[in-house]
């Protein structure tokens, strides 16, 4: 053979050798797809965290992986580094502040923000000797799993014992099942019995659990007698096990695959089991079912619609210079994005690409632009309209709505207040939810509070379990006293605003401001309401007038500890507005029509003059 | 009537001074706001000075405008009726947004309508008072009688 054919022979046959089935790398590695618009019928088969198929018919069946099963065609991966997945992740951008986890505690007055992302304002668990598995059994009813669930996926270590429980695996279904088989009440069950790895196959029904693996071995006692009866062939040894595990065969077909019934697109209830936002004391005397729901999910829309997002699920939270790395991220996304289309440079210029999903465009007939330029959408459309006392509300996260109990009371720690009007992250007036936090901590020479959890003051002094807010203040200077005998640190309680700590000459409880005692405040969007219940509406007066409650309302601080009279304080105090002036501005409104009307004539007046000057020189010009 | 004139037009140059003071720095800073008590001085300067124009312009008419001649009084006659003209103009959008009869687009251009008549406001008054004033000082041309 010549010696150049032989070379291009040689190629060749390389070539082929080194890709065999004749694709690119990267075809080899995608998973299954099709591209289509009508969502696949996810009947598939379960895969154990090693990689296996199971055969949920086989004796000691491993129960199915989310990350083994998912991953076969979806970027579990990317999935992992989502928003709702990446809150203890040192990388993550974690934007603006929103709603944190709340350590509560009747008995201790305790209400402390909580948060892995460093919020300002809030407090890491680790600070509050909260380990991951801690905050796990406190706030995994709602937690969708992965983040600090997963060891394998987030930063840092922790001495939780994840052998025995499995991981807290990224429920996917907790967000995509639209089966009625779904329950999440079954799930929050297992997280309670530490039994992570089997949270998402008792959620979907298929397959049940009996016991805790929070248990050790050695104090398990015996298996449950169905079981002992399910499977008499199984070994005296194999009875360590703690916890038992078997598939609901009736949900598999003859090749072992079920149904896995999900959606792309997440439908609204499903977000509202953690999302949900009740008003339990309001002065509108309104009952639940007379409150208007938001206007984008009365007008068809769904959540997901606006707080969209790929593969990597960073979830577009839809707030004005919203970024993920340093770009910009879901700006078409933002109110003003689908209303008014994506041109950064005039708030209020409507481009090309304005109106979507069939969002109206908005006029704003009459509003001057400096209220778009220092106000939020939110301001005007969002939240309760403003009444002259503020509201208070529960949700999801905080006070575990969606887990039914009895007796759940009007007033809940911890006390979320709304609407409070503050500065948003680009310096808008924009609408926020607050609450002031509530704790015994410790004080350091500097004046740094930090805070103690409730298991850390129950394990220095005594409380009585019985006890609620509002606490009297006795029982805190009491407690304060019996803090400080244990330790020569200074103890402080913090609630309402203000510090209190013990005189040292008389031993009476003393009160000051301090930072630590301020409130943590998140930015209010829902209910978005339609533009005609929008605040101005009606008229400017609904503002711009002395008792307007947008700017003078009444905010009543829900007292944690017991005072002699209420704490109330005015909306100028958080908005950083010149109260002086806008009363001031406010009272002008008064005369604001008879302004219009003087304007129009003068400029009548002046035009008229300006007209016989012209006319009287051209009469004046032909005459002459 | 001449001290009186000239009351008025002190009275107009502070208005406007205050309108200028205030104003100017919005338009030539981009970002910067007019709000609070900038905003509200402006407000009430620009009210002063509507009906301050008002009883100029019949003041104007009623001593003889548009009478007499030579360059200086045409350029005179000139300057005080695009004065005039571009402070009635500025207040015209006022009332348009106040009414209201333009959405956020049309306040943009009204704005900027409302600024650019502001700005010849500002720029035709100071040459108009010097031409009056020289033309006030022969007191026939001031009645109108040619000369």
């Amino acid at each position: 053979m010549h010696p150049l054919r032989a070379l291009i022979v040689a190629l060749a046959l390389l070539t082929f050798l080194l890709h065999p089935a004749g694709g690119s790398a990267s075809e080899e590695e995608s998973g299954l797809e099709t591209r289509s618009e009508r969502p696949f019928v996810h009947r598939i088969n379960l895969y154990a965290e090693d990689g296996r198929v199971i055969d949920p018919h086989a004796r000691n069946a491993p129960v199915f992986s989310n990350d083994a099963t998912c991953g076969k065609c979806h970027d579990v991966a990317a999935v992992a580094q989502g928003w709702h997945f990446n809150a203890p992740s040192l990388e993550a951008d974690h934007g603006r502040r929103g709603e944190p986890w709340f350590l509560i505690d009747e008995a201790t007055g305790t209400q402390i923000p909580v948060s892995y992302r460093g919020w300002p304002g809030t407090w890491t668990p680790e600070s509050l000797d909260l380990s991951p598995q801690d905050f796990i059994t406190l706030f995994g009813r709602h937690l969708p799993g992965g983040g600090i669930g997963d060891p394998r996926h987030r930063d840092g270590d922790s001495d939780d014992n994840w052998d025995s429980t499995g991981n807290l695996e990224i429920d996917c279904m907790v967000c995509h099942s639209v089966s009625p088989n779904y329950d999440p009440l079954p799930r929050i069950e297992q997280i309670d019995l530490g039994n992570y790895r089997y949270v998402s196959v008792v959620a979907m029904g298929l397959g049940t659990v009996k016991g805790s693996s929070l248990e050790s071995a050695s104090t398990a006692t015996s298996i449950d007698d169905a079981f002992a009866e399910f499977d008499p062939a199984m070994e005296e040894g194999e009875k360590k096990a703690v916890v038992d595990f078997i598939y609901n065969i009736s949900r598999f077909d003859e090749d072992n695959r079920t149904l896995f019934e999900l959606v792309g697109e997440i439908p609204s209830t499903n977000c509202l089991f953690c999302h949900t936002n009740h008003v339990t004391q309001s002065s509108d005397g309104l009952e639940d079912w007379q409150r208007p729901r938001d206007v984008h999910l009365e007008a068809g829309l769904s959540c997901v619609d606006c707080h969209s997002n790929g593969i990597d699920h960073n979830i577009v939270r839809g707030f004005e210079g919203e970024t993920i790395q340093g770009a910009l991220h879901g700006e078409m996304f933002t109110c003003r994005g689908c209303h008014m289309g994506t041109n950064p440079r005039h708030a209020t210029d409507v481009t090309a690409n304005a109106g979507g999903l069939g969002s109206p465009i908005p006029g704003h007939h009459g509003i001057p632009l400096i209220h778009f330029e220092t106000m939020s959408c939110t301001s005007c459309h969002s939240g309760p309209m403003p009444d002259h006392q503020t509201t208070i509300l529960q949700t999801s996260m905080a006070h575990g709505l969606g887990v039914p109990r009895f007796e759940r009371a009007v007033m809940e720690l911890p006390y979320i207040v709304q609407p409070i009007f503050i500065p948003d992250q680009v310096g808008k007036l924009a609408p926020h939810k607050a609450v002031w936090p509530s704790y015994f901590g410790v004080m350091d020479n500097d004046g740094t509070v930090t805070p103690l959890s409730p298991d850390q003051v129950r394990a220095r002094v005594s409380i009585d379990s019985k006890q609620k807010p509002p606490i009297d203040p006795g029982i805190i200077a009491k407690t304060l006293k019996e803090l400080q005998e244990n330790g020569d640190v200074a103890h402080v309680y913090v609630s309402e605003g203000q510090l209190h700590r013990l005189e040292n000459t008389t031993g009476e409880l003393a009160s000051e401001e301090h930072p630590a005692a301020q409130p943590y405040t998140w930015p209010l969007a829902h209910d978005v309401r339609p533009a005609g219940q929008s605040i101005g509406a009606r008229s400017c007066q609904e503002c711009h007038s002395p008792e307007a409650p947008f700017l003078f309302s009444k905010v009543s601080l829900p007292l944690v500890l017991q005072r002699p009279e209420p704490l109330v304080q005015t909306a100028f105090e958080f908005s950083g507005l010149d109260s002086t002036l806008n009363q001031r501005f406010a009272q002008s409104f008064a005369i604001r029509p008879l302004y219009k009307v003087a304007l129009a004539l003068a400029i009548l007046l002046t035009g008229l003059a300006l007209l016989a000057a012209i006319v009287g020189w051209l009469i004046r010009g032909v005459l002459r | 009537m001449n001290t009186l004139r000239i009351l008025l037009l002190s009275a107009v140059a502070l208005l406007l001074a205050l309108l200028a003071l205030t104003g100017l720095p919005t338009i030539l800073s981009e970002g910067a706001l007019l709000t609070g008590n900038a905003l509200m001085l402006h407000v009430t300067a620009g009210g002063f000075l509507m009906a301050l124009i008002t009883i100029l312009a019949l003041l104007w008419l009623r001593g003889g405008a548009f009478v007499g001649g030579g360059i200086a009084v045409w350029t005179g006659r000139f300057l005080a009726f695009l004065f005039l003209a571009s402070v009635a103009a500025a207040a015209l959008p006022i009332v348009i947004v106040m009414t209201p009869l333009a959405d956020s687009r049309g306040q943009h251009l009204l704005l900027l309508w409302h600024e650019t008549a502001g700005i010849i406001a500002l720029v035709s008054f100071l040459p108009m008072v010097a031409l009056n004033l020289y033309w006030n000082r022969n007191p026939k041309r001031n009645t109108g009688v040619k000369e």
